[in-house]
């Protein structure tokens, strides 16, 4: 499964690069979702895949199928934060195409060199 | 206690200064006050960790390596210092050259949220934690880069924003991928992980992650191009702030993060550093050199001395770290005083393009004499801090037999001064009719403007002529850096 | 503590500038002499000190980099401390009447008293870190009173010119000090100078070139000379003091100290004799062909300079003691000279050689003054300027090498100042034809006063050249370490030395009498040796560098976001790549034993969706593909036991496409703005991304050096954190706080999004 998972992430990852060189932002924001997932799933292969496996204790303590906690704490950090950033990202987009009309990143020139 | 005040302070800071935005002058004083607490309070800690070496805290006390460890050794303290010294200035700063707007539109808020992020990166030991700081952090940036939005902000501030998500993510993937690999995340625990292995030299391709995401941070090159694209857009103080914080964190980081694994891979690294240094020095010094607007030459600057930083850190003696440390503490007050002096350009003038500038030598001689303690500093003049940064490096590089690398050093450092030349014989040198006191009136100065400036002055001057009491103790900084067993032990148990 | 105070005196002395204003400072200008005159007290104090061996004073600095700030005073040191502060007193004077009609008084003066501290301060420096910073202060003063008449591009140009090279050669300097430094281990100057025989002889040569060129930026010579004419920008007094008498020796000084640890280098004489004949004769050949009489002036101290560098450079006993006494016949009749240009400046409103004229009828003071010290310059008896010449001549006949070659080379560059002198004093002196100009044609004492002391001082010593023999004795013992005594007589005899004078002299009669013949084949000359002029020539080069660095700068940083990421990607993955085959491939194994017909078909529904997201013209489909994917994501986490995360990865997932719906209304459709080659392009590069990121997870998941931690999660959860969801137990208990920053980033980033959408400037109030 760890084979499927890399090719899975591999694809995820090429898919979110391609997006991110194109020109339009709402492609770029897409891009971003896709590589944020991404990364979720690399730390979610660190924890070992265990089918089934849980990460509960019984009432006693005991467990059945442990899989790796902390990895899934990660995420669960990581995806939130990474919906703040999406929102923001969005947010920003929105903005700039009522401020300046625009969905075409190589308008964008005008603040890099003089 | 008090290294986890360092993150809740700023929070609650800005929790209070969020609650008191409608009342602008309680706003504004509680703001200071708040400043002033927390650079007290790193002035103990900086007295503390002189005393002690390291100051750990287990979070929640759940032992050692699995909960969240804060250490704060003395680069951290140095660091966390000089963060809180430069929110001090900038906020005394804004008083009056930020409008109520920016005040009521959470702008202080913002500033300690971003310094929660800064001072929580200073302080963990922890990987994971220290990506939660940046997000902290670069989520506060991009709060502030975009408050106000002018149509510059959002232009500069979508590539800022884009570059700065992907340096997280790269950075949060080398997460992933050292978890698999070490199965920790804190990084004394990983220091000691490595050491113990045979397999010390598999961890270098997740290096290279980590390595790319606060490269982007860092600014160095060829990651650098969000900075110059958006630094110079939003108004002058969160310029300034940001030229004193953000990519000094990224380097921050490289430093703690190389001292780990580079002795595992020492060729690699030192070859690859010292190239990466070497461009990052030339490229942004040859394109500030092209620029005729104050902000975005000032900002160029960043990059290329980011690269002085880099080949102290590729040097990786105790003499060359303790160099860079210098150089990014005289670069961090030295270039936000040159942000600051361009504000005030900028107020006195309504400009900061040269080309429309001109004759303040002659109406303003203390505007002059103001840019020209930063831009000496800079340009490595004696006696200003970055001579003593400058003579370090170059002393540094010596030692190593680093020859080529020096070259480069002090050649960038000529291109350098020209550069600050050239804003002096633009600026304050060059006749123009059009800056005649006839049409610009006498905009009124105020007090809360200059004395940031006037202090940061003398700080680059007391930075270079009282040299010997601060490097002494960076030196001992960056032993302490490349001492790992220490490190381990310290935050295995604290005293 | 005298040598604190004499450096100390002239940097605080401005200070007090404060407390008069412009007016009131003119008419007290007299105090403006004080501290000079304490710094020659503090000079006749250390002649009796002196008799019994230097003085020396230590302050801690940078212990830790081993720097010491060291004062030392020793003969040779104070020779030149009192050629500063005597010619000083006299420029000040002069400064303080010539400067009367100019703006910026008071600043003008601040410059020139830091400008002297930091002189005096290189010349007492006793270790080579605290030389330095004087020497980038003296650089640093030079630039800002070249440009003290900022307002005319010229000024600029000049001060920028002489900023840039002499900082250049600064930090070749600071190079070679730091280098030295680190091998002496110390910065002390004597014990650097000791090092010599540990030296290895590659960082010897190293070190050497880079002294050369801090030494010969500073002392204009070729081919850095060029600054110097422009230098004349300068009001009047600053080109009398820092551009002939004192700045410019500085490098000289450097040589001098140099000389015992690397005088017996070969590349030493060569390099040094060599460039200093070229620069004697180019300055003083230049000098023909001038008309500014402050460029006449600035050649001729090109040459002279020229002249010195030579002399130590030829380095044996003689040769430095004709170095010595040329220094100082070249600092009188030079201060004289420009201080008398000013004079006729001032009278005649121009320093146009064919304006000025018949000035012995209305002036003869100055003429009678200017001759004496054009006879100096000339080298003629009875002034001092004789005997350096006489010295000179006798050091070359008797040194061997190329020195004889040297000499004939002097005798022409002398006969080319023989020829400038006559010139000069016809030119000025005798009537032309002009009409005598309406200024007022007083002279005023206090600049008159320097150029009388100096030739009068000139002369003395021309007469009685002996009362000088025991203090040069002493110097030279202090620079090549060895005791010396030397003579200085007027009359040698009737020897080569003799007729060679009587040569040169006759020469430069016979330039003069055949001018007219002469003029035009040395004009010819002089336009084929000099088709490139090096002033334009730099400032050209600034040009095509500011063109160059416009052009790189818009080729980095040309502001097309897309191809900087492609940048960030391409150093990834060509970063990735290189590690990966430097550490080897791994040979990934399949094991089925975690797989499962669900996660299976999730993942390849999920890899077609990719493909959809990608290709896809349609907006709402691109959101509903990326959803889905969010979904697929929630639904691998469940197989594998993460039901939390599943949860959160779903809210998550659909608050973001609401967002993305709602922002998308507002949006225009997709447009395909890319070409087919570009596309293809990033679709190699985004593969390429994607093959090296699987590799690396393959590969972390084939390492493992050491468990994970999480068993003492698994062990603590419920007894010390009450909890059985360990996941919860980690977020709130073990990692809480990353909780916090987690909540930190979200309250932000709501406010943020609260402020962006109902917050926007008005342009009015920005700033």
């Amino acid at each position: 499964m760890e084979l499927i998972l890399a090719i899975l992430i591999g694809v995820l990852f090429a898919a979110g690069t391609y997006l991110l060189l194109r020109r339009s932002i709402v492609k770029l924001v897409m891009g971003i979702v896709l590589i944020s997932y991404a990364t979720n799933l690399i730390l979610f292969n660190a924890s070992g895949l265990v089918q089934n496996g849980l990460a509960f204790l019984n009432k006693d303590g005991s467990y059945d199928k442990m899989t790796d906690p902390l990895p899934q704490a990660l995420i669960l950090t990581a995806i939130v934060i990474g919906f703040g950033l999406t929102a923001f990202l969005l947010a920003l987009k929105y903005k700039f195409f009522k401020i300046t009309g625009t969905d075409d990143l190589d308008q964008l020139k005008e603040t890099d060199a003089s | 206690m008090m290294i986890l005040s360092n993150i809740l302070l700023p929070l609650l800071f800005a929790i209070v200064t969020a609650m008191l935005r409608k009342q602008i002058t309680a706003l504004k004083w509680s703001a200071l006050i708040f400043a002033v607490a927390l650079v007290v309070l790193n002035g103990i800690i900086i007295d503390k960790v002189s005393q002690f070496d390291y100051l750990v805290v287990q979070v929640g006390n759940w032992e050692f390596p699995h909960g969240i460890t804060l250490a704060v050794d003395r680069l951290s303290a140095v660091m966390l210092f000089i963060s809180s010294t430069i929110v001090l200035f900038v906020i005394i700063y804004s008083w009056h050259t930020m409008t109520t707007e920016y005040f009521k539109n959470y702008y202080l808020t913002f500033v300690f949220a971003l310094l929660m992020g800064v001072n929580g990166a200073f302080t963990t030991s922890d990987l994971f934690n220290l990506y939660v700081w940046y997000e902290v952090m670069i989520m506060s940036s991009f709060v502030l880069i975009t408050l106000g939005n002018t149509k510059e902000q959002l232009t500069g501030a979508v590539k800022y924003v884009t570059m700065n998500i992907l340096s997280s993510l790269f950075f949060l993937a080398g997460i992933g991928l050292l978890y698999a690999k070490t199965g920790t995340l804190n990084m004394a625990d990983l220091a000691q992980k490595l050491t113990l292995s045979q397999d010390a030299a598999l961890i270098n391709s997740t290096a290279i992650l980590f390595f790319i995401g606060f490269g982007i941070k860092s600014a160095i090159f060829p990651l650098f191009f969000w900075l110059p694209a958006s630094y110079h857009t939003p108004p002058l103080p969160i310029t300034a702030l940001f030229s004193g914080l953000l990519t000094k964190v990224g380097v921050y980081s490289l430093l703690r993060f190389l001292s780990i694994i580079y002795i595992h891979d020492k060729l690699f690294w030192q070859v690859f550093l010292l190239t990466i240094a070497g461009l990052t020095m030339v490229i942004g010094v040859l394109t500030a050199a092209s620029q005729y607007e104050i902000r975005r030459i000032l900002s160029f600057h960043i990059v290329s001395q980011i690269g002085y930083m880099i080949l102290g850190l590729a040097l990786f003696t105790p003499l060359g770290i303790a160099a860079a440390i210098y150089y990014m503490l005289h670069n961090i007050v030295a270039k936000t005083n040159a942000f600051l002096v361009a504000g005030l350009i900028e107020h006195q003038t309504g400009t900061f393009h040269l080309k429309k500038l001109g004759n303040l030598f002659k109406t303003r001689p203390w505007l002059a004499l103001f840019f020209a303690i930063p831009a000496l500093g800079l340009a490595g003049f004696p006696p200003f801090s970055g001579f003593i940064g400058k003579l370090s490096v170059i002393q540094a590089s010596i030692e190593s037999q680093q020859y080529i690398i020096m070259t480069v050093a002090v050649i960038v450092s000529f291109f350098t001064l020209f550069s600050m030349i050239k804003i002096w014989m633009e600026g304050f040198w060059k006749e123009n009719q059009e800056t005649d006191e006839s049409i610009l009136g006498k905009p009124k100065l105020h007090f809360s403007s200059v004395l940031p400036v006037a202090f940061m002055g003398i700080i680059t001057i007391a930075m270079g002529l009282m040299a010997q009491p601060l490097f002494e103790f960076l030196l001992k900084a960056s032993n302490q850096l490349l001492d790992m067993d220490g490190y381990y032990n310290a935050l295995k148990s604290p005293l | 503590m005298l040598t604190m105070l004499s450096i100390g005196i002239l940097a605080i002395f401005p200070l007090l500038f404060i407390l008069f204003d412009e007016e009131q400072l003119k008419k007290h200008r007299y105090v403006l002499l004080l501290p000079l005159l304490v710094n020659i007290l503090a000079g006749t104090i250390w002649f009796f000190q002196l008799q019994t061996g230097p003085i020396e004073h230590h302050f801690q600095w940078i212990t830790i980099l081993n720097i010491e700030t060291i004062f030392r005073v020793d003969w040779f040191s104070w020779y030149f401390f009192m050629l500063i502060n005597v010619i000083g007193l006299m420029v000040f004077l002069y400064a303080s009447a010539y400067m009367k009609s100019y703006d910026g008084y008071k600043r003008f003066f601040t410059f020139l008293y830091i400008f002297t501290a930091a002189m005096n301060g290189i010349v007492l420096a006793g270790d080579l870190i605290t030389l330095f910073v004087f020497w980038e202060l003296t650089s640093i003063c030079s630039f800002l009173l070249i440009g003290f008449n900022h307002r005319e591009a010229n000024s600029r140009n000049a001060s920028l010119t002489a900023l840039l090279i002499t900082a250049a050669g600064g930090l070749a300097l600071l190079t070679a000090v730091i280098w030295l430094g680190n091998l002496a281990g110390s910065y002390d100057i004597q014990k650097v100078l000791n090092l010599s025989n540990a030296l290895h002889r590659d960082s010897l040569i190293i070190i050497f070139i880079l002294i050369i060129i801090g030494a010969f930026t500073k002392s204009a010579q070729f081919p850095f000379h060029f600054w110097l004419p422009g230098a004349m920008q300068a009001p009047t007094p600053v080109s009398a003091f820092l551009h002939s008498a004192t700045m410019v020796k500085a490098g000289i000084y450097l040589l001098f100290r140099f000389t015992p640890m690397m005088g017996e280098m070969v590349h030493w004489y060569y390099v040094l004799s060599l460039t200093g004949v070229i620069t004697m004769l180019l300055g003083s050949f230049s000098a023909l062909f001038q008309s500014d009489l402050k460029k006449i002036l600035a050649y001729t101290t090109i040459s002279a300079l020229g002249t010195i560098v030579m002399l130590i450079g030829i380095d044996t006993k003689m040769s430095i003691k004709a170095a010595l006494v040329f220094l100082l016949v070249h600092a009188l009749y030079k201060a004289s000279l420009f201080m008398l240009t000013g004079v006729i400046d001032k009278i005649k409103g121009t320093r146009e050689l064919k304006e000025i004229g018949n000035l012995w009828k209305s002036n003869p003071v100055i003429c009678i003054v200017a001759i004496l010290s054009l006879l100096s310059m000339a080298g003629l008896p009875p002034m001092l300027g004789f005997i350096g010449k006489e010295v000179m001549y006798d050091a070359k006949f008797q040194a061997p090498g190329i020195a004889r070659l040297m000499l004939l080379l002097s005798v022409i560059s002398n006969a080319f100042m023989v020829f400038i002198s006559i010139k000069l004093m016809v030119l000025l002196f005798l009537p032309n034809g002009n009409q005598p100009s309406s200024h007022s044609s007083k002279s005023k004492p206090a600049m008159m006063a320097g150029p009388v002391a100096f030739t009068i001082i000139a002369f003395v010593f021309g007469l009685a050249p002996y009362s000088l023999s025991d203090f040069f004795g002493n110097i030279l013992s202090q620079i090549t370490f060895t005791p010396v005594q030397i003579q200085l007589k007027m009359w040698h005899g009737f020897n080569v030395v003799f007729v060679l004078s009587l040569a040169t002299i006759l020469l430069g009669l016979l330039l003069w009498i055949f001018e007219n013949r002469i003029t035009g084949l040395f004009l010819k000359i002089y336009r084929n040796l000099f088709t490139i002029n090096l002033t334009h020539s730099f400032q050209h080069i600034i040009q095509y560098f500011l063109k160059f660095t416009k052009i790189q700068t818009n080729r980095i940083q040309h502001g097309v976001h897309r191809y900087y990421l492609m940048i960030i990607f391409l150093f990834s993955i060509a970063y990735i790549w290189w590690k990966l085959l430097m550490t080897g491939l791994y040979v990934p194994t399949f094991n089925t034993e975690n797989v499962s017909l669900l996660t299976v078909v999730v993942t390849s529904i999920m890899l077609l969706t990719v493909g959809l997201i990608v290709t896809t013209r349609s907006r709402v489909v691109a959101v509903v593909a990326l959803a889905l994917i969010g979904y697929g994501i929630a639904l691998l986490f469940m197989t594998y036991g993460a039901i939390d995360l599943a949860i959160t990865q779903i809210i998550a997932d659909t608050l973001t496409m609401i967002i993305f719906v709602i922002v998308l209304q507002k949006l225009p459709r997709f447009a395909r703005l890319s070409s087919k080659r570009s596309r293809m392009r990033d679709a190699l590069i985004a593969l390429s991304v994607g093959l090296s990121i699987t590799l690396l997870i393959l590969k972390a998941d084939m390492v493992n050096i050491h468990q994970p931690v999480s068993d003492y999660f698994v062990e603590n959860s419920l007894t010390k954190g009450k909890g059985q969801n360990i996941v919860n137990v980690i977020l709130v208990d073990f990692r809480s706080l990353d909780t916090l920053g987690e909540i930190t980033v979200l309250a932000v980033a709501a406010i943020g999004i609260a402020t962006m959408l109902s917050f926007t400037l008005n342009k009015k109030s920005h700033g």
